[in-house]
């Protein structure tokens, strides 16, 4: 296995442990931010905005992170993977996701209509 | 340094130095000096609290600390954890993902768990299964021999015999005496009358300070403290 390759089976594994809270609040964004535009016609222009509100929330879930597995980097670290490398993989996959799910969101919404 | 700066057969000197970590205005460590080559066990001792896992985890370059120096054949690395093969670390908390079996984490590990469990035949089952699906002796052996048998050039141990029966703690105790002729091995156990026979060489942490113990060690270990008289 490559280190390329087992950087992303980690990341991957990592992202699963904190999907919980990641997923949670990318829903609430989402729920609580583009449904309301979409219903009022606004919704162009939001994902920048969508996107940086679901950023701000990235040190909530490393919070939670902290407080529910402080453990779970020893297996990382033992692969040679840093906590930074490991959340960096994290928060790229889940904002690749959040606009995959507001995309999602948005063109069913136009269908619907 | 590179890949397979570990990979070849030869003498490899772990060497810390420079470790100074405090929890508040208690200094738990402070002129710490410590090695380890190939070839031997070192055995870590130290009463509760006297930052034999911080020291563990500096080395391992897990714990940030300034002007810790760690360094392998006199060359920095720092973090250690990211020279690949240079070595590994189990902590007292379990080490395995929940998601994964042993065999997936093996297989990520870069181990063979079928050579690690070579000697511990009746654990070959195991190795499909989950780590919460195991007991906490079975999956605390699982994780020893593991990092024992990956290919790094040093494992340290932080509570290896924890949960272990005695029968297990004989054989561990074996498995790590074969692996030193590959690798240089640190580790910190409560469990002092399995540990000593084992270590080549002793050093016990005491008010922050690291001695290297020679001589009649049970002796020096009760002048501090550490044994009752």
């Amino acid at each position: 296995m490559t280190s390329a390759f087992i950087w992303l089976r980690a990341v991957g594994l990592f992202y699963r442990s904190v999907a919980p809270f990641t997923v949670g609040i990318s829903v609430l964004i989402v729920g609580a931010g583009l449904l309301p535009a979409l219903v009022e016609g606004g919704a162009s222009g939001s994902r920048p905005l969508l996107v940086l509100v679901k950023l701000a929330t990235a040190p909530v879930v490393w919070y939670l992170a902290e407080r529910t597995r402080p453990h779970q980097y020893w297996f990382y670290l033992n692969l040679g993977i840093s906590r930074r490398r490991l959340w960096a993989g994290a928060a790229a996959l889940d904002t690749l996701l959040f606009v995959a799910l507001a995309e999602a969101v948005r063109v069913s919404f136009v269908a619907l209509k | 340094m590179s890949r397979n700066s570990f990979s070849s057969v030869g003498p490899h000197v772990l060497e810390a130095d420079g470790i100074r970590v405090a929890f508040g205005t208690r200094e738990v460590l402070t002129g710490v000096y410590l090695r380890v080559q190939t070839g031997q066990v070192v055995g870590l001792l130290g009463r509760n609290g006297s930052g034999k896992s911080t020291l563990l985890q500096t080395v391992f370059g897990a714990r940030a600390v300034p002007d810790a120096s760690v360094r392998v054949n006199g060359r920095r690395a720092v973090p250690a954890f990211q020279t690949p093969g240079l070595l590994n670390y189990l902590p007292q908390a379990p080490l395995l993902p929940a998601r994964l079996s042993l065999r997936q984490a093996a297989r990520l590990l870069r181990i063979d768990p079928d050579r690690a469990t070579a000697n511990f035949p009746e654990l070959r089952p195991h190795l499909n299964q989950r780590p919460g699906e195991l007991s906490g002796g079975t999956a605390r052996l699982l994780q020893v021999l593991l990092l024992l048998h990956a290919r790094t050039a040093f494992s340290l141990f932080d509570e290896p015999f924890t949960g272990l029966m005695p029968v297990h703690i004989e054989a561990l105790a074996e498995e790590f005496q074969q692996a030193k002729q590959r690798k240089g091995l640190l580790l910190t156990d409560h469990r002092y009358a399995e540990v000593l026979p084992l270590c080549d060489v002793v050093y016990l942490l005491h008010q922050g300070r690291l001695h290297k113990l020679e001589g009649d060690v049970r002796e020096q270990l009760r002048d501090y403290g550490y044994l009752a008289s």
